[in-house]
C-alpha cells in the first residue's frame, strides 16, 4: 500500500471506523510509514477526545421550563386555529345580515345629515342675508330719506303696533345699537312696550316698513321705541320730529312713522 | 403507542393536534438539538433558546416540512443551525471560551478514580475549546458529523451543502484539531495520555 492509497482508504472512515479500524493493510503501512503512522495517531487522538466530550456532554438536555413553554405555544396555537372554521362557518349568515342592517343604517344616517346640513345652510344663509342690511340701514345717511318720507302718523299709544310678546333686554339692545350708531341725532328715546291683544298691520298704525323687512321677521316679536329726531335746521321754531320705531327681536329697526 | 411511531408521523398527528404526539417528538429531538447548540456556542442558555425556537418554529411552521427531501431531524438541525448562526451574531463576545465551557464540563464529571477525573476533564475541556475556536463552517460540521453522528448525507442536508463539502470541510476540520491538541498537549500533557488510554 503507498501513501496515497493510505490516505483514499483512510479518508473513505469516519473518526469513529478510523478509532477502531482493524484493515491490515492501514495498520501495516501506519507501522511502517512514519508520517502517515503519526498521522493516524492524531486522528486517533482527535477521535478519542471527541469520544470523551460526546461521552460527557451526552446526558445534557434542554429544562423542564422548555417543555412547559413549548407546550403553552402549542395549546396556544391549537385554540387559535381550532375555532375559526366554527366561526365561519356557524356566523357567517348573521354576519352578513348584521352588516346588510348597518349599511342601510349607515346609508340613513348619511341622508339624515345631508338633510340637516341643507336646512342649517338654509337658516344660516337666511339670518346673514337678514342681518347684514340692517346694520347699513341704520347709519344716519340711509336712515335720512325715510325720515324725511311724508308719513301719515297716527296718533295715539303705540298699543296700535303690530307686535308680539314684549322683551325689554333685547328692546335695550336695539336703543343701544340705535344709540351708537348716532347718538348726536338722536336727543331722547322712550321705549314702550306693548302687548297687542288684536295685532293689526303696520299700514293700518302708519307704520313704513323699512328695507328688508321680510314678513318673516316682521310678523316676529317686536318693541315699539319712541324718539326724536334732530330738528330741521330751516325751520328754527319748528318742533323736533317724534318718531316711532318697530325694532325687532334682533334690535333691527322694521318699521318707522313719524308721530308729529 | 406513540413512541413507536417515526418523527414524521408524530409531527403529522401534532400538526392535526395532538399534544401527546407532540411531547413525545419533543423529548424524543430536544436533547440532541440541545447539544448541537451546546456544542456550536459553548452556552447552556444559548442552546436552550435555540431548542425552544427550533421547536417553536415546528409548531407554527411544521406542515413546510417535506418529508420527500429528508428526514426530520436533519431538517431540525437545519433549523438550528440557522438559530445558532443568529445567536451567535446577536451576542458572540460573550460566548468565546469562557468558563461557561468549562462550567459544563465541571458540572458533568463524576468519576470513580479523581485523577483520571480530572485528566477526562481537562481533555474535555481542551477539545471542546479546540471545537470552538475552528471556523463557522468546520465546527458545524464537526458537532454534526463526530458529535451528533450523524451521516454524511443528513448532515449536508442540515448544513445545505453537498455530501463532498462535508467530507473536505471534516477532513479539514480534523487536522486543524490535531494540530490544537498537540498545542494544547504541549501545554497540559496529560490531555494526550488521556487520549491514548482511551485509544488503547
Amino acid at each position: 500500500m503507498t501513501c496515497r492509497e493510505f490516505k483514499h482508504s483512510a479518508a473513505s472512515l469516519t473518526l469513529w471506523e478510523l478509532l477502531r479500524a482493524q484493515d491490515e493493510q492501514i495498520l501495516t503501512h501506519a507501522q511502517q510509514c512514519e508520517g502517515c503512522g503519526g498521522w493516524l495517531q492524531n486522528q486517533r487522538t482527535v477521535a478519542a477526545s471527541l469520544h470523551t466530550l460526546q461521552a460527557q456532554t451526552a446526558a445534557m438536555q434542554a429544562g423542564p421550563r422548555v417543555e412547559r413553554t413549548l407546550l403553552r405555544a402549542f395549546r396556544q396555537t391549537r385554540a387559535e386555529s381550532a375555532p375559526q372554521p366554527m366561526v365561519t362557518r356557524v356566523s357567517a349568515p348573521t354576519a352578513f345580515r348584521l352588516s346588510h342592517f348597518f349599511e342601510i343604517g349607515a346609508y340613513v344616517a348619511v341622508a339624515a345629515a345631508i338633510i340637516v346640513s341643507v336646512f342649517l345652510g338654509i337658516r344660516l344663509l337666511q339670518h346673514s342675508s337678514r342681518t347684514v342690511p340692517v346694520q347699513s340701514g341704520i347709519t344716519p345717511g340711509s336712515t335720512r330719506p325715510l325720515l324725511q318720507k311724508p308719513a301719515v302718523a297716527a296718533q295715539g299709544d303705540s298699543s296700535n303696533v303690530a307686535s308680539g310678546v314684549t322683551n325689554k333686554r333685547v328692546a335695550a339692545a336695539a336703543q343701544s345699537r340705535v344709540e351708537r350708531s348716532d347718538s348726536a341725532s338722536v336727543a331722547t328715546a322712550t321705549v314702550q312696550t306693548v302687548a297687542a291683544e288684536e295685532p293689526q298691520t303696520d299700514a293700518d298704525a302708519g307704520y313704513i316698513a323699512l328695507m328688508f323687512c321680510d314678513p318673516l321677521s316682521c310678523s316676529s316679536d317686536s318693541q315699539v321705541v319712541r324718539m326724536e329726531l334732530p330738528a330741521n335746521g330751516t325751520e328754527q321754531n319748528s318742533q323736533p320730529p317724534i318718531a316711532d320705531l318697530v325694532v325687532g327681536y334682533d334690535g333691527v329697526v322694521r318699521a318707522v312713522r313719524i308721530v308729529n | 403507542m406513540l413512541t413507536d411511531l417515526t418523527d414524521e408521523q408524530l409531527l403529522t398527528q401534532a400538526l392535526a393536534g395532538d399534544e401527546d404526539a407532540f411531547t413525545v417528538l419533543y423529548r424524543r429531538r430536544q436533547g440532541p438539538i440541545y447539544r448541537f447548540a451546546l456544542h456550536m456556542s459553548g452556552s447552556s442558555h444559548v442552546a436552550e433558546e435555540v431548542t425552544q425556537e427550533v421547536f417553536l418554529f415546528l409548531v407554527q411552521r411544521g406542515r413546510d416540512f417535506d418529508a420527500e427531501r429528508g428526514a426530520l431531524a436533519a431538517y431540525l438541525f437545519g433549523v438550528a443551525r440557522n438559530y445558532v448562526r443568529r445567536a451567535l451574531e446577536r451576542n458572540y463576545p460573550e460566548q468565546v471560551l469562557g468558563s461557561p465551557v468549562e462550567d459544563e464540563a465541571a458540572a458533568l464529571m463524576v468519576e470513580c478514580d479523581p485523577t483520571e477525573g480530572i485528566a477526562r476533564q481537562q481533555t474535555s475541556t481542551a477539545i471542546w475549546k479546540a471545537v470552538l475556536s475552528l471556523p463557522e463552517h468546520y465546527r458545524e460540521v464537526v458537532v454534526l458529523c463526530d458529535l451528533q453522528e450523524l451521516s454524511y448525507a443528513d448532515a449536508a442536508q442540515a448544513a445545505g451543502c453537498a455530501i463532498g463539502t462535508i467530507r473536505s470541510r471534516l477532513h479539514r476540520a480534523h487536522d486543524m484539531l490535531s494540530k490544537k491538541l498537540q498545542h494544547s498537549a504541549a501545554v497540559a500533557p496529560g490531555i494526550s495520555k488521556v487520549a491514548a488510554r482511551c485509544v488503547s
